[in-house]
Parts: structure tokens; sequence; C-alpha cells
């Protein structure tokens, strides 16, 4: 899904040719040299301190939300419950903190819709407990596993769900699940790490791009170009699909992480995880080697436009009163979940407009 | 790219030069450089999202259209009843569009049921007519037009993963023989071919066993682009075809005539590896009905019955046909250039035909007086026993092929790391792609194994930048 907002032609002719006439730019060889290092350097720290730190913190507590439902099997108690409960809620927070880099293996080996396909298949989901022990769930529909198929089964509607409603054919098929979860994002990991199928670790194409033997990015530009897309495509995502589906269609049932309750905060995890890629690193701080830097030196007023952007795309998510699904039907709150749209819109604006520009990409 | 490009671009867009309208009359041009990849379609964008742009030139309501049917494309299907896009299977290959068009781009030679892959590739089968006696209840069940015959039990391709509860028809595996090819100056490349085999049920795998079982590993090919292709006029194509060789190059190209459900008519092919779609809602609605077991007005089930109406059959070819196609590189290097002129001299553009053009009749406006470089010429050729399936699809031959297009063929790695080239994927560089060619491609092949090495890496180079 791409680009749900609509830019029209004449700024659309006039990126493309500004684009060409970076292309131009970058002719002197000289240039293309330096800039592919400095280049690279951003790749570097993006691709160690973002994504490898991201992905890795995502396995680790995908192993604990395992962990918490291993244990919740074996001692069904209320304390044991609410742990595997907040596990999930703690697993959440890296991945949508990873969805401005939606690109590279999560994508091309189907993980991302193996963790996270949205809608989930309600009845068929039913099927699958009750037939828990014949199915495979390395394989099964995505629509039938993940993320929200295990927040389902931990939630139920209107997060009411409750121990003693949980049966012991949800136990098995929780725990299938949150083992095939694990399994999946150590894959992500690996994949960028060391490489899955004989392919070469995709971190390295990154890292390594405008090497003339990378075939993945024959030119730095083009993975820059790369990160700038990833955080457009999720300021483009979380405005134009995960708010507006639900809030203009007025159908609950679209709401992403409807069960837990925690849409709001999904969202606010995505505008961070923009806040990260352009930063280079994930502490709040823009590292030296960052897109945000690099704007910075030449262009002092957009780099703070950005983060001021970010800024406000994160306070007007916050301001919609929680839980999202409730939200998006109450007219008192309807102001608030537009204020949050338009916020996103600019923020997705001036990445794609003034950030690309500033960037020559 | 050098300034005198640059230049010349500025003064096209801005004195509304853009438009090809003059260049109607050449078919074939030999100048690419000077044309966007994909017209007024056109984005620049060489990332692993260069082909899931909707094209640049679409007004607000064509934008919103495309915006619905990326929906549709991008969704996944499951199990009916479901109150979200139900419909999938009993059987099928893979559960969404995007499943096999991953970023819209090739697939990719994985046949397996493990992970969460499944089959980006398929496998189309037809009877063999002459054994029509064997398999009497196939009498009578030939796609009109002349098409092929459906398999008992099969259909027109095998679906080898089934929805819960249900039997795969079939399990397939994939495995692959190696060969050496040699050059004249002694350099040799290993090539590779895929060898299908089977597990299931005895009943099925005897048919298997039964050489009048014709098959055809398929590889998804890439979505952009599409509708430029399905807006050039008929007389275009007619113009290019050159069935007797007339002008004695050695290449025959003709076009495909299949069976068009939606008029109840003969039409001509132009979309899939034997070009056996006539239209691209045609090929849409096969492939939700084949591909995803989701039947639709296009492709009922047997009884007449439905799962997706003919509106989201629509909205989502209407998505594959208002994709920007992605522009090639400029500013190459001088590398490439010589690369450019090579691809004229081998004589690969007598069929990748650099530039084709639309007029003034799609019923899109985006697509409307488009000249653009795809590098196809729409056209069957004969490639020879290499390549061969021996599998017809109404006109086309077992050895011949649709001239695939080339454009953001060098981003395929970009978009996905795992894919590779030709129609069943064996091959894995560009360069075999180029040894498979046989047939009408032999003369181009031969040459290409003749130049200097560092000419063949110039080849190379210049496809690197489509």
């Amino acid at each position: 899904m791409k680009k749900l907002s609509f830019f029209p032609r004449t700024l659309a002719t006039c990126s493309l040719l500004l684009a060409i006439s970076a292309c131009q730019k970058s002719d002197s060889s000289d240039s293309v040299v330096a800039d592919t290092a400095s280049d690279q350097r951003i790749l570097s720290s993006f691709v160690d301190n973002v994504v490898l730190s991201t992905y890795q913190d995502l396995a680790d507590r995908s192993a604990a939300l395992d962990a918490a439902v291993a244990l919740l099997i074996a001692t069904p108690n209320e304390t044991n419950w609410q742990a595997a409960r907040t596990a999930w809620i703690e697993t959440r927070i890296p991945w949508e903190q990873s969805e401005a880099f939606l690109f590279g293996p999560v994508d091309t080996f189907g993980f991302d819709p193996a963790l996270d396909s949205w809608p989930l298949d309600h009845s068929g989901l039913n099927a699958a407990i009750a037939a828990y022990a014949k199915i495979n769930v390395d394989t099964v529909d995505p629509s039938l596993k993940g993320f929200h198929a295990i927040e389902f089964i931990l939630f139920g509607y209107e997060r009411a769900k409750t121990l003693e409603s949980l049966t012991s054919n949800e136990k098995s098929y929780l725990r299938a699940l949150t083992q095939n979860h694990q399994e999946v994002t150590s894959r992500i990991v690996t994949a960028w790490k060391l490489g899955l199928n004989g392919q070469s670790p995709f971190a390295d194409a990154l890292k390594t791009a405008g090497a003339s033997t990378n075939d993945l990015y024959p030119n730095s530009q083009a993975a820059l170009e790369e990160m700038l897309e990833g955080m457009v495509g999720i300021a483009d995502e979380v405005a134009n699909n995960k708010i507006a589906q639900p809030f203009d269609q007025q159908d609950p049932n679209l709401v992403e992480s409807q069960f837990s309750f925690n849409s709001l905060d999904d969202f606010q995890n995505n505008v961070k995880s923009i806040r990260y890629v352009w930063h280079g690193n994930r502490t709040g701080t823009a590292t030296e080697d960052s897109l945000s830097r690099r704007v910075q030196a030449t262009d002092s007023a957009l780099n703070k436009k950005v983060e001021d952007a970010i800024d406000d795309a994160l306070a007007t998510l916050k301001a919609i009163p929680d839980p999202f699904r409730t939200s998006i039907l109450d007219s008192n709150s309807r102001p608030s979940i537009v204020a949050a749209q338009e916020a996103l819109r600019a923020l997705l604006e001036l990445l794609d407009v003034e950030v690309r520009s500033a960037l020559a990409l | 790219m050098n300034s005198r490009f640059f230049t010349l671009l500025l003064m096209m867009c801005f004195t509304g030069a853009c438009s090809p309208s003059q260049d109607r009359d050449s078919k074939a041009t030999t100048e690419p450089l000077m044309i966007f990849s994909g017209g007024e379609t056109t984005i620049k964008n060489r990332t692993s999202g260069a082909f899931t742009a909707p094209a640049t030139n679409l007004n607000s309501e064509e934008f919103a259209l495309h915006g619905e049917g990326d929906i549709l494309f991008e969704g996944e299907y499951v199990m009916a009843p479901s109150p979200v896009r139900p419909g999938l299977g009993p059987v099928f290959n893979n559960s969404s569009c995007r499943g096999c068009h991953v970023r819209n781009g090739r697939g990719m030679a994985v046949l397996g049921e493990t992970g969460t892959l499944r089959s980006p590739i398929l496998v189309r089968v037809s009877l063999d007519p002459s054994a029509l006696d064997r398999y009497p209840e196939a009498k009578g069940t030939q796609v009109p037009g002349n098409g092929p015959y459906p398999v008992p039990g099969f259909g027109g391709q095998i679906q080898n993963h089934a929805v819960f509860g249900y039997e795969a028809e079939i399990t397939l595996s994939l495995s692959w023989e190696e060969i050496n090819e040699k050059f004249p100056d002694g350099t040799t490349v290993t090539l590779r071919k895929p060898i299908l085999s089977y597990s299931g049920k005895a009943e099925q795998l005897a048919k298997m066993d039964d050489p009048a079982i014709l098959r055809s590993i398929r590889q998804t090919p890439p979505v952009v682009g599409l509708g430029l292709l399905e807006a050039v006029s008929e007389q275009t194509l007619l113009d290019l075809e050159d069935p007797m060789d007339k002008n004695g190059d050695g290449i025959s190209g003709r076009l495909n005539r299949v069976w068009d459900p939606i008029s109840g008519t003969v039409a001509i092919g132009r979309f899939g590896w034997k070009a056996s779609a006539p239209s691209l809602i045609v090929q849409t609605g096969n492939a939700f009905s084949e591909d995803m077991g989701v039947k639709n007005p296009v492709s009922p089930d047997a009884d007449g019955s439905i799962e997706i109406d003919l509106e989201a059959v629509r909205k989502t070819a209407y998505y594959t046909q208002t994709l920007a196609v992605p522009d090639r590189l400029r500013g190459i290097s001088s590398s490439a250039l010589q690369g450019e002129i090579l691809f004229s001299t081998l004589g690969c553009a007598s069929c990748h035909t650099p530039s084709l053009s639309t007029d003034e009749t799609p019923a899109i406006a985006a697509l409307r007086n488009q000249t653009f470089s795809a590098y196809t010429d729409l056209l069957l050729h004969d490639m020879g026993e290499g390549l061969a399936d021996h599998r017809p699809d109404f006109e086309a031959s077992g050895t011949e092929w649709r001239t695939p297009p080339l454009w953001g063929i060098g981003l395929t790695a970009t978009i996905l790391p795992q894919s590779s080239f030709l129609h069943d994927g064996r091959a894995r560089t560009l360069e075999e792609a180029i040894l498979w060619h046989g047939g009408e491609g032999e003369k181009s092949k031969k040459a290409y194994q003749s130049i200097r090495k560092t000419q063949r890496a110039q080849l190379i180079d210049f496809l690197k930048t489509l």
C-alpha cells in the first residue's frame, strides 16, 4: 500500500524534475565518492542503531511473551494472566517502532503478514482454535496468527477476556502462536544479520550501498531514499489507513489492536519509529551520522520543522481519548482525531517534499 | 545523463511537448533516452517501493480509484464465511495478490509449503488433445477460441495449497538440474533448469506420470506499466507483427489470439507469459479464481456462483492499470551507454522494442497519448527448445513466448533479492537469461557470446539501468 494522499500533478512533475536535476549534480565523480562514504555512515548508523536494535528488542520481547504464556499455561493464576497480557503490549512496542522501515526481509520473506495481518479472520480463528492440534501455525493463513490472533485470545472483545473463560484449546493454540511468533521474529534478525536461504545479510546491502558489486543499491542515494520512503510510508499509513479507514467508515472492526485498546500506543510508536530513523538511533537525540544532522548542516530550520512535526504528531495522537475504537464513533472526539490526521499529513508532506528536496533525493 | 538531455527535457515539459503525439507515426523508435520509461506516468524512484506508486499523472478521481484497488490488491483473502474478504480456496496457490506480486515485482522460484511465502510460482496444466480418448470426461471442455483443455481433477493449473479442512490438489516441489554453457572465449556459465516433483494421492500422482498432462511453470511477472501495454492500439500491434518474416531479419513475431470471456469473442492476447489474457480485467479475474480460489463474474464457479463481484475485479485491475513506471537511471556510466548501443546492434531491440505509443483512445485519461520504454513488442516468438514448455496456449506453440517487458528489470534485486528471471525463474542473473535465448533469439545470443567480456559487461550494465 502506498501513498494514499493525493499530490497534484504539478507537484509530482516538479519533484520529478527536481529529482532529475539532482541526478545531474551527482555526475561529478568527486562528490559522488564523498557522498557515498557519508551516505554509508548514515546507513550504517541506521542499520546498527535503529533496525538491528529494534528487531533484536522485538525478538527478545517475543521470547519473553512466549515464556509468559508458557508460565500462564503451567500455572494459570491471575498474576500470570496479567503478565502474559502485559508481555503482549511490551512486544507490540518494538514492532510498531519498526514500521518506518517495512522493507527488506520483513516484507520479502512474508514476515509482516505472518506477524501482523489485519483484520483478523474471526470465524477462521475459532475453527483453528477448535482444531489446533491439526494446524501447522507456520503455514496457516496469516489472518489466523501473529500479533492480533494472540491479542484476541488474551484480551477478547472489549478487553473483557478473563482467565476463567480461557479454554484449554485456546491455551494450546495461544502457545503455538507465541512459539511461531518467536520463531518469525528471530528469523527477521537472522535475515538482517546473517542472511536467510542463501541470501546475503540484508544489513550488508544497505551498509555497502553504492558499491559497484551491490545489486540491491547500486547507488547510495537509492538506499537513503529507501529510508525516506519508509518514513513517508508509515506517516501515510497511520493518517490515511490505520486512522482513516475505521474513522471514515465508522467501523470499529477495522481498528487495529482493538482488543487490547492499544491502538493509540501503536500509532505513537509508529511516529517514534520515524523519529528514530531520522535520528539514526533510538535515544531521542540525533547521532552525528543521521539524516537529521545532514539536513541540519544545510537547513537547520527544516530540521527543526521535522522535529516539531514529529512532536506535534505525537501530542495530537496522545490527545485522542482512549480507546480509539470508541472514540471514532464519538462526535466529541472527532476534532482530536482530525487534528492528529492533519498533524500526520503535515509530517508526511514535510518529509516527502521538503526533506526529499533537501537531501537531493 | 548529459546536460543536453536535461535541457531538452525541460524544454519538452515547459513547452507542453511531453505529450508524444507528434511521434505517433513511429511505433518503434531507437531513442529511449529521450523519453521517460513510463511516459507521463513515470516516477523517479530506485528503491524497493519503486513499483508501488500510483502513476504521477492521475487526476484526483483516478487516484482515489487506484487507492481502492490498492487495498484489494494488498488484502489477504480468507476462507468463507468471514466478515472480511471471504472466498479463499478451498484450494489455491496464494491468499492475496501481493503474496505473489511481492512489492509488485517479479516473483521468486519458490514452491514450498513451509514458511510464510506459500507459492509465488505456479504450474499451469492442460490436456494434450491427442489423449482425449483416454480422458473422455474432458471432451467438450476446451476453452473457447481453440484454447487449452483443462485437466480433469486439476483444471487449468495446480492449486498446491488448501484452506483448513481441505487437501491441496497435489504438493509440488522444485529442484534444479545444472548445465554448463561454454563461450567461444572459454568462459563457462552454469545454467539451471527446473525439475518438478510431486507428492499426494495416488490418483493424482498417476496423472503426473502421464506425458499427455502438459505442464508449465510460471513465475509472477512485475505489474508496473500494464495499463500502458493494454492501451497500445491493436493496429500498432498488428503493424509490429511479421509472422512470415517478410523483412528477413530472422524474427517473425506474431500475436496470440485468445478467448475473451467478457466480450465472448476471440481477441488479441497481451498478458501472461504466452499472451493468453486479452485484458487486465480478464487476467485479474482469472488470477482471483485460479490462483486464490475467489470466484468472480470473469471466472465463476462451475455452478455459476461468485464470491466477489465484477466491481471488485475491476478495481483490482484498475490498480494494475494505473501504477507508475519508475524511470530508468539517468546520468549513467559510459559502460551502460555502450551497452545500450550493443542492445541494438546485437539485435535484442528487434523484439524488446525500445518504445511504444498509445493514442487518444484509452479509457483512462492518464494513459492517452503516451510514449514509453517497455522493451517489448507484445508478440510471440519461437524461443527454441531450451526454453520450450511444450504446452500450447491458444495460438502460442510449445516453443513460443511473449517478449517480456524489460522496464524496471534493473530493480529486480532491489525489490525482491530472491527473485530471478524468465517464465520459470530459472535464470539467476541477467546473463543466464540471455543465454537461454534460442530460436528467433539464437542469433543475438550467439552474438552476445562472441563479443568481448568487457562488452558483455556493458550490455548487463545497460540492463541494470532500466
